[in-house]
């Protein structure tokens, strides 16, 4: 929160100023709290083990989305606590879904803040503490893949979490000036063009979608800075392992990587069928119409980045239920493992799809040859049924959660396809709207979808242990009250 | 001529009336274009709503956006018409009120897509104007008593941790 309130103060925006001062001592309050609550663990007294890692970083995440949310409530930018929860969930989440009111009137820190927020998600807030906080902590590792990243660059995390870092630092740098020389170029003033480039580039990275104004990317009326997003939301959607072996000279990773493979090819397919049905639907007559709002938007939705030039409700009158589906699909199949972006990820569908063909081969093949399958993602892996169950496994999971989001839309009065759309969108970290997420959406849907985002960027796991942590002790405390009267 | 009289104040409060309410019916609502763009698209429309966030000069021509509380809208007009707009909304600002006469496109040529109103005249409603932020003694004093309990915390937590280090 320091770098908004200096923002504040440089601008002089003084009543974010209180607003972030309050926050921050709310927070600090907060956490040394906790530190004095958990001072054992800090001592090293207790050993932190895979269950913890989990726990922690799922606890992490609904303690921050509180004291992020604070700035929003003291903005009066927004209508309710929740509503203040539910965008900072989509902010760290990299989701992009906005509740908050009035963005066209918003301060400059605070939109700095939900930047912020939303390129700290991108990376990971465990991966942040990591980098720059703890040090000398035991289970360090387990943390890490509590956040659902499990890729080292180098053999000790603490170096992949500060890697991380300085890949996403470094791609700010060169994104924010390309953006910024844009916004000049397109008629931005050369201040304003620096925090829209700097806002920008935070969420093409993160794949996140927030943007500075109401308009999102129709704001601009630039192909130029179109161009530069996608991108910029492309590069955020690969593996943060992907950017460490090409920068360290392997650039045949990119073609040999199972997960660009996977992303190119479903890229590809999405796009042409989208174009192909928009075109017979008559919508865009000439290439470059078609190339800027339809392979656009079907590239935000793939990367899970969820920016758009078109207005939602375009979606319902323009693309027709076929175009509906493919975006749908792609929401749900996102991004990289261990990027910035959310979805069940290329590697997933790419193990899954590998072993359909492996089992097929097998089928077909005599039972006395024994073959080894092996995909290359970094380095080369062996097929093994274990690691195709744990993917499918997770695929299903995002599906079923998908399935129960767009059940609930529907069960409150939204059409089929819209509540389909807004699911795959919240399920996959996307932000794409189709005009459901709105400040008077039923209170019931807000919560299922923070609940959504939170579980679809965690990927399930972490979520799941802190809910087995939560209902084993209150097992055994039922447990234990019941040994007493008796 | 105290009759001609009265005739005379009722005509001119009728024409007065009816003036303010076909100017009033001939605005069209943001929202309601981008609901019914099939309804609009190629057709004249007027808006009425405030320029937001600043002009984006592209030679001749100049792109604005313009919010009328429902939603906001793309306007390619006159770089000479959009220097007309001496306020922007923002944080700190209020923008002019600007009445937009133009032909709606759905799906602008011109534009390779782009929803938008190729201005044909545009009318200042309002002046718009710098806004004063007012700070509450409330929130003064809350930002302060906070702050003075986070440096307590953090004394007692870097006491805690020397303590810590002066035992092993």
């Amino acid at each position: 929160m320091v770098i908004p309130l200096l923002t504040a103060l440089i601008l002089r925006e003084w009543n974010p100023l209180l607003d972030f001062l309050i926050s921050i001592s709310i927070s600090v309050t907060t956490g040394i709290l906790l530190i004095f609550c958990g001072w054992e663990t800090h001592e090293n007294k207790t050993k932190v083990e895979g269950k913890h890692g989990f726990i922690i970083a799922a606890i992490s995440w609904l303690v921050l989305m509180f004291l992020c949310s604070i700035p929003y409530v003291l903005s009066g930018h927004v209508q309710s606590v929740l509503d203040a929860c539910f965008d900072v969930m989509s902010g760290f989440t990299t989701t992009g879904l906005v509740l908050t009111q009035d963005l066209d009137h918003l301060s400059v820190s605070l939109n700095m803040w939900r930047h912020l927020l939303t390129f700290v998600g991108g990376q990971g807030v465990v991966v942040l503490a990591l980098s720059f906080m703890l040090k000398n902590l035991g289970g360090a590792y387990k943390l890490y893949v509590g956040e659902a990243k499990d890729v080292e660059l180098v053999p000790n995390v603490l170096g992949t979490a500060r890697i991380i870092w300085k890949i996403s630092i470094v791609y700010m740098i060169i994104g924010t000036t390309a953006l910024w020389l844009c916004g000049i170029y397109i008629g931005l003033s050369p201040l304003s063009a620096f925090f829209h480039g700097l806002f920008i580039f935070e969420s093409a990275w993160s794949t996140g979608g927030f943007a500075p104004n109401a308009q999102n990317i129709m704001y601009y009326h630039s192909f130029s800075y179109e161009i530069i997003t996608i991108i910029l939301m492309m590069l955020g959607s690969l593996n943060f392992g992907l950017h460490y072996a090409i920068w360290q000279g392997n650039k045949k990773e990119l073609i040999k990587n199972i997960e660009t493979q996977s992303f190119f090819i479903t890229s590809f397919i999405a796009c042409a069928f989208a174009v192909v049905r928009l075109s017979q639907l008559g919508i865009y007559t000439d290439a470059v119409s078609i190339f800027r709002r339809v392979v656009y938007n079907v590239l935000s939705a793939h990367t899970t980045t969820g920016f758009s030039n078109i207005y939602s409700q375009q979606f319902i009158s323009d693309w027709g239920d076929f175009g509906i589906l493919i975006i749908i699909i792609a929401m749900l199949i996102g991004g990289s493992a261990c990027s910035t972006a959310g979805g069940f990820k290329g590697l997933r569908v790419g193990i899954v799809f590998k072993g359909l063909i492996a089992d097929i081969k097998k089928l077909l093949s005599s039972e006395r040859s024994i073959k080894i399958y092996k995909y290359h993602h970094i380095k080369d892996f062996i097929l093994t049924d274990n690691l195709v169950k744990t993917s499918a496994l997770i695929i299903i999971c995002y599906v079923l959660l998908f399935a129960i989001n767009t059940a609930l839309g529907a069960f409150l009065g939204y059409p089929l396809a819209s509540a389909a759309f807004e699911a795959a969108s919240v399920t996959g970290n996307v932000g794409l709207s189709i005009g459901i997420t709105s400040t008077s959406m039923p209170t019931i849907l807000k919560v299922q979808y923070i609940i959504a985002m939170y579980l679809g960027r965690l990927e399930f796991m972490a979520v799941f242990a802190l809910f087995g942590y939560i209902i084993g002790g209150i097992k055994t405390l039922c447990t234990t009250s019941v040994k007493h009267s008796s | 001529m105290h009759n001609i009289c009265k005739t005379l104040i009722i005509m001119f409060l009728l024409i007065i009336a009816f003036a303010g309410s076909s100017s009033a019916a001939n605005i069209t609502k943001i929202d309601n274009l981008i609901n019914n763009m099939e309804q609009f698209d190629g057709k004249v429309v007027n808006i009425e709503g405030e320029a937001i966030g600043e002009a984006m000069n592209r030679g001749r021509y100049s792109w604005i956006n313009v919010n009328d509380g429902t939603n906001a809208i793309g306007i390619w007009l006159e770089s000479s018409d959009a220097a007309k707009i001496t306020s922007f909304g923002d944080y700190k600002h209020i923008g002019d009120t600007v009445r937009i006469s133009g032909v709606f496109s759905k799906n602008s040529l011109k534009h390779s897509g782009e929803v938008e109103i190729a201005c044909s005249s545009l009318t200042i409603v309002q002046k718009g104007h710098f806004e004063k932020e007012q700070l509450t003694h409330i929130k003064i004093f809350s930002a302060t008593l906070l702050f003075c309990l986070a440096l307590m915390f953090s004394y007692i937590y870097a006491r805690a941790i020397q303590k810590n280090k002066s035992n092993n």
